[in-house]
């Protein structure tokens, strides 16, 4: 079981690192498609199913397909100038990536900093949670845990949460919409 | 694990893949057999008696052409677009339950490859990947009608993967569960999700038609304005994998519809046959035949809309599914919360 779990983090590292250097958009955005796959593989892994599926529902199934849908709309020759305007420097990484590599650099750090600063074995909450039988062991019902909880515990967190998607929502279709006047 | 049940789910999976692929095979000629008698012609008849022996010869036919990958295509993903098709069209048979339990020497064998309890949820995800094989498949071609077809695709499936989701929030709020197994279970005997859910169904059928590109819907392959779609550029068993892609849609789509408002593999009187002294075995053989009854007349109402309704206009079909369709969703929605509050239940 152990081996699959690292077959699947194998795959999305691999393939999360080939969409921040590749050049070509195209297999870079396929290539995410795999990442986000991967992922919830690691998520079944964590007894999390449905979170799963609503990732593959809502990134897989969504949120790359307007990307491709983008890329498809998007001038082909376009594409191909700035891939050619590129193609002079080195090969994966270019000077003007410095600033992402720096970002990515600095959120590296802080994550390796919480790595080691914490004590994975003698976590309190956890020994706290297992004592109490607070645990999940894969034969509840997810779907139900998640709504109940949804719906009590966080309800403030989650009505702000539509709120604001809303508000995106008029906002992209203001913003779209077409002008007539002036 | 336990290695009985390793051989147990190979074998079961073995069967339901063999099943599925044969039935799709068999729904080409079916196709082409209706076309003929509801256009006062014969269709294939020369393949064998009555021409059973032409998906045979079609499929020969497909493998042994030459094959040609246009020389601007992307490469890789022109032979990606035909493969995720087909196995996206292949992985909704796993949650589907074909039957009850059956007794093989005191073994007891579910007739559903997995229940997961988030059946449905899984079904809608391979729906909204189910559109990859074609967005793929058509940008690759380096083609402007393959990405007129593959744009097409995209927005059809996403403006009626609403509806679809829609119309299914009403019917889990009937049955309180995202389980197909315990979905079916519900609804023993003539007990079926279609007398609560009339509306939901009309909405959950439409969108399967949406969704699996076939007439009135299949804008994407219309070849008046795009040639052959998005699969112009594509020849030889790549293009039949496409063609065959939606048959095997077609097979799971009917055997949703079924499972979710037809019952599955309830039949009316099952429960009298258990009291009259039945076997389980034979009343779970008797179900699965009445799943697959159920299933070959979704398949033959597709093929039978597809020859008889005329194709939308694109505006139209956009309109449709946005102006009409998700407003019904809702209001489908609303009813049924409204009727389950009066009920109390």
């Amino acid at each position: 079981m152990t081996a699959i779990f690292y077959i699947l983090a194998g795959i999305m590292l691999a393939a999360a690192c080939y969409v921040a250097v590749s050049r070509d958009i195209a297999r870079a955005v396929f290539c995410f498609f795999g990442v986000l796959f991967a992922m919830a593989g690691l998520y079944i892994f964590a007894l999390a199913d449905f979170v799963a599926v609503t990732q593959i529902l809502v990134y897989a199934g969504g949120v790359v397909v307007l990307m491709i849908f983008a890329l498809m709309l998007t001038d082909k020759q376009l594409l191909e100038n700035i891939r050619r305007g590129e193609s002079s420097g080195p090969r994966l990484f270019r000077a003007r990536a410095l600033p992402s590599i720096l970002l990515a650099l600095a959120v590296f750090a802080v994550l390796l900093q919480v790595i080691t600063a914490v004590d994975w074995g003698n976590m309190a909450w956890r020994h706290e949670a297992v004592a109490a039988g607070n645990r999940i062991t894969g034969h509840e019902n997810m779907v139900e845990n998640v709504g109940v909880n949804l719906m009590t515990r966080y309800l403030l967190p989650f009505e702000v949460i539509s709120v604001f998607l809303l508000a995106a929502l008029i906002g992209a279709a203001y913003l779209a919409r077409g002008r007539t006047n002036n | 694990m336990d290695i009985a049940l390793l051989i147990e789910k190979v074998i079961l999976i073995s069967v339901v893949l063999g099943i599925s692929l044969v039935t799709a095979m068999y729904t080409t000629l079916a196709e082409r057999k209706i076309a003929g008698f509801l256009q006062d012609r014969y269709g294939p008849n020369r393949a064998g008696p009555f021409g059973i022996l032409q998906p045979l010869a079609d499929g020969v036919k497909l493998f042994t052409k030459e094959e040609i990958i246009p020389r601007e295509a992307n490469r890789f993903l022109f032979v990606l677009g035909p493969s995720l098709a087909m196995l996206m069209a292949c992985v909704g048979t796993a949650v589907i339950p074909w039957g009850e339990e059956l007794e093989i020497g005191g073994r007891t064998v579910s007739l559903q490859i997995a229940d997961v309890n988030i059946g449905i949820l899984y079904i809608f995800g391979v729906v909204a990947l189910g559109v990859y094989g074609i967005m793929i498949g058509g940008w690759a071609s380096n083609n402007k009608y393959s990405l007129l077809s593959a744009i097409r695709a995209a927005s059809q499936n996403i403006s009626y993967e609403i509806s679809l989701g829609l119309s299914l929030i009403a019917l889990l709020m009937v049955t309180g569960t995202l389980s197909l197994g315990e979905i079916v279970e519900q609804q023993r005997g003539f007990n079926w999700n279609i007398w609560y859910q009339p509306l939901g169904f009309i909405l959950f059928l439409t969108c399967s038609f949406a969704e699996t590109n076939r007439n009135p819907f299949d804008l994407v392959e219309c070849e008046t304005e795009l040639v052959g779609g998005y699969h112009t550029e594509y020849s030889s068993m790549k293009l039949g994998f496409f063609l065959f892609a939606e048959y095997i849609n077609i097979f799971v789509a009917s055997a949703v519809m079924s499972t979710l408002y037809f019952g599955g593999y309830n039949f009316p009187g099952m429960d009298a046959l258990a009291q009259a002294g039945v076997s389980q075995n034979w009343i779970t053989l008797i179900g699965v035949g009445a799943m697959f009854v159920k299933v070959l007349l979704f398949i033959f109402f597709f093929i039978w809309v597809r020859w008889t309704v005329p194709r939308f206009r694109y505006d139209q079909l956009m309109k449709l599914g946005w102006n009409i369709m998700i407003p019904l969703a809702i209001a489908n929605i609303v009813i049924t919360g409204v009727v389950i509050w009066l009920t109390g239940n």
